[in-house]
């Protein structure tokens, strides 16, 4: 379900922009979309159905993000009430060294074909639906073979291939293998599971969904009366003092 | 530079077939804004491994309730250190990773923070519940007069005494 959250995320976006209804957005207002993401922290994985029109709030707030702070070193965050007047930052800390192998490539296919890999928006709700409501595996295979969704041509036709399709949706997806050790201390062996933690890193920093809410830098923010202003972790001095 | 924040938690599974239990350890990191990063539906923590829960002790003797407490401890550490070992040069060397906004950036990833409650705590660092996790005030004294400092736990001292033991050998682990 998380590379569905996700797509959910990363395509919406690119859906909204490809419909340009950048003016929308923009008219919404940024304090709008922070209520609707305080709506969101709150609640919690099971009660959490009413993703979609959230998500697209979302989705234009970070355009707006997006298009304002192309230069993640300028970074100002709605949750900064008093807003800082003065910002400092470690000179080159954060400089990109080159560019990503086949990123616009991906961003291009995502707005050529937005549904990929479904086959339409009709396509895609459904599975957005059966993914949201939580429709067992087996309900859904019976969803097909009743023969429930009409003469309509679905790019899925069982559980087991809208996983398929699921799994497309999170090109990063071999970053997450699950390495098996086990434990033998003599009378009884126990096996136990884990990932790479370099390769969870790089799963996590590479997620397109979260590229308006990224920092690369520490900062050191002030207000108008020269006071440090803290709020997230890269405005303490922590990580000043551990930037290399 | 990445900061990683782990947490991790026991959780109690079922009473049945003998107390179940679940060990997950999760990851998230620091660069991730924390409107994001606290968001559960955007999926911003991975489950980075489920340790392995230890045999109830069997209370025969106490001196096998000893043995096993001493072989879960070397286990629990010989699973951190096979799991954390990738983080140890390229935590000083860094890496370059493909990030979110399409560039590539040479990144240190440091295990920052640890979320965890203190039971939690007491049982991964391998000290007393009643000592703290952060600093060597003996517990006696805590709640006791605040502007006195102490010493902040050096836990590489304890870990090079561990690894004289060699746990990972002592504790069988294979990959």
């Amino acid at each position: 379900m998380a590379a569905y959250k996700k797509h959910l995320l990363t395509t919406h976006l690119d859906i909204v922009l490809s419909l340009s209804v950048i003016a929308d957005a923009a008219s919404m207002g940024p304090t709008f979309v922070r209520d609707e993401l305080e709506n969101l922290t709150d609640s919690d994985y099971e009660s959490d159905c009413r993703l979609e029109i959230p998500d697209f709030h979302t989705a234009s707030g970070e355009i707006d993000d997006m298009q304002n702070d192309s230069d993640t070193e300028e970074v100002s965050h709605p949750q900064v009430h008093v807003h800082p007047s003065g910002q400092e930052t470690i000179p080159g800390a954060g400089r990109p060294l080159g560019e990503v192998v086949g990123y616009t490539e991906l961003n291009m296919a995502r707005t050529d074909d937005p549904w990929s890999p479904f086959s339409s928006e009709n396509d895609f709700n459904l599975a957005s639906w059966f993914v949201q409501s939580k429709v067992a595996k087996s309900q859904i295979d019976v969803y097909f073979v009743e023969g429930l969704g009409g003469t309509d041509s679905r790019s899925f036709q069982s559980a087991y291939t809208l996983r398929q399709h699921l799994n497309i949706l999170d090109p990063f997806r071999e970053y997450l293998v699950w390495a098996i050790a086990s434990i033998d201390n003599g009378r009884h062996a126990t096996t136990f599971y884990y990932r790479n933690i370099i390769d969870c890193v790089r799963y996590l920093i590479r997620q397109v969904a979260y590229s308006s809410d990224m920092v690369y830098a520490p900062i050191r923010e002030y207000d108008s009366s020269r006071e440090r202003l803290y709020s997230e972790m890269h405005t303490v001095d922590w990580w000043w003092d551990m930037q290399v | 530079m990445v900061p990683i924040i782990g947490l991790s938690d026991q959780t109690h599974l079922t009473n049945f077939s003998g107390d179940k239990k679940a060990w997950p350890v999760y990851m998230m990191i620091g660069n991730i804004l924390s409107r994001t990063r606290s968001s559960p539906a955007k999926m911003p923590i991975l489950l980075l491994k489920l340790l392995p829960v230890p045999p109830k002790f069997t209370g025969e003797t106490a001196h096998a309730n000893e043995a096993q407490r001493q072989t879960n401890t070397d286990v629990l550490r010989a699973v951190f250190d096979l799991a954390l070992v990738p983080l140890q040069q390229v935590a000083r060397e860094g890496t370059v990773m493909d990030c979110a906004d399409g560039k590539t950036l040479l990144c240190f990833p440091i295990l920052s923070a640890w979320i965890a409650d203190h039971a939690e705590h007491a049982a991964l660092q391998g000290i007393g519940s009643k000592s703290c996790p952060k600093c060597e005030v003996p517990c006696e004294e805590l709640g006791g007069d605040p502007r006195q400092m102490y010493e902040t736990r050096d836990y590489m001292l304890y870990r090079e005494r561990a690894l004289r033991h060699e746990p990972a050998e002592a504790a069988g682990i294979a990959e």
